[in-house]
């Protein structure tokens, strides 16, 4: 089973496990697998693009060099949804305008990331942001995400994102 | 449905180009005053505000609405988020009682807005309840994002003054 299969089944796992009465290292950790799981759902799909399957080590690599905050960035390009991608280069030849799917994958990717980072980093914690019904729903977000995905993977608009999310920092060039 | 608009409102605090301090918008003119107090501040015939100083109640009268900076930088999400409740298709869904709007940082130093869309939290929610909240939240940021705002909308679901449920 693909890495992202397994994260996103284990946030489910640790969500449900004790919903009346959560303990907190569950929702966080929960929150941590839901991110990773949408991370290498995409990053697997970047280096399937990019990377021939011989040699057998090439596509883990090209995975690995992936940055979490370029991809964000990236992401932004296509939050609008029902207009074209922002700032693409126009010698790319791509106009295709973004749909709400793919907005809403760029999009919950990105919030994904933030609240990986509560999940893992923030502490204190002063918003109160740590409870059942945040992690439930950005576990939530992710199954979607995963859905989402295998609607949209397909279409021309895939293959710019999947690109933009690698290499879009660079595209000024 | 009435039409947007991010008009000044009573109450509302303001910052003035060239004059120093915080104001309180005490009275919004939406017409011009046929006799203007303030000949420069109405020149363009454009409608003006009232204003008084926070600290020491100066006045500022007939100020006209594009000298003014709002100080609260939230507010064209939050008056945009008022104005959507008329629509029925935002309809809130179950358990969403209200919503909170801040300003924050991202973890990477990036400013961005973040709308909190408010539920009590007596029963802990169903899984079809978390999947109309987040379809809600998505199409709530998908109307945000057409503003074209400077920064990054995230919108999420949190309990109503939440203390921590989880355990540690």
């Amino acid at each position: 089973m693909p890495l992202a299969d397994e994260l996103i089944k284990h946030a489910r796992f640790l969500v449900d496990l004790d919903p009346v009465a959560p303990q907190e290292v569950n929702l966080r950790r929960a929150v941590s697998a839901a991110y990773y799981a949408a991370f290498h759902l995409l990053s697997a799909a970047v280096a399937e693009q990019i990377s021939p399957s011989v040699p057998f080590g090439l596509r883990g690599r090209t995975q690995r060099a992936l940055d979490h905050g370029a991809m964000a960035k990236a992401a932004d390009l296509f939050k609008n949804s029902g207009r074209p991608i922002t700032g693409i280069p126009d010698d790319i030849g791509h106009s295709e305008i973004v749909s709400a799917k793919l907005a809403r994958i760029a999009g919950d990717f990105k919030d994904l990331q933030q609240n990986r980072y509560i999940a893992d980093y923030d502490v204190l914690d002063a918003k109160n942001v740590v409870t059942y019904v945040w992690a439930v729903g950005y576990v939530t977000k992710a199954e979607q995400l995963f859905l989402d995905w295998k609607d949209e993977r397909g279409t021309d608009n895939a293959k710019v994102f999947l690109a933009a999310l690698m290499l879009a920092g660079k595209w000024g060039k | 449905m009435e039409e947007l608009n991010f008009d000044p409102a009573e109450g509302e605090e303001v910052r003035v180009k060239g004059r120093s301090g915080v104001f309180t918008i005490e009275k919004v003119l939406h017409d011009p005053p046929a006799r203007p107090l303030n000949p420069h501040t109405v020149k363009y015939g454009w409608p003006t505000v009232n204003l008084v100083r926070k600290t020491d109640s100066f006045p500022l009268p007939e100020i006209r609405w594009d000298l003014l900076e709002f100080v609260d930088e939230t507010r064209p999400i939050r008056r945009f988020l008022e104005w959507l409740k008329q629509d029925e298709s935002f309809r809130y869904p179950q358990g969403i009682t209200g919503f909170r709007v801040d300003s924050e940082e991202r973890f990477d130093g990036e400013p961005q807005f973040v709308v909190r869309f408010l539920v009590d939290g007596a029963a802990q929610p169903t899984r079809e309840i978390v999947r109309e909240w987040n379809n809600f939240t998505s199409r709530v940021r998908e109307q945000i994002l057409t503003l074209n705002l400077d920064r990054w909308v995230q919108v999420m679901v949190q309990k109503e003054q939440e203390t921590m449920h989880a355990t540690r």
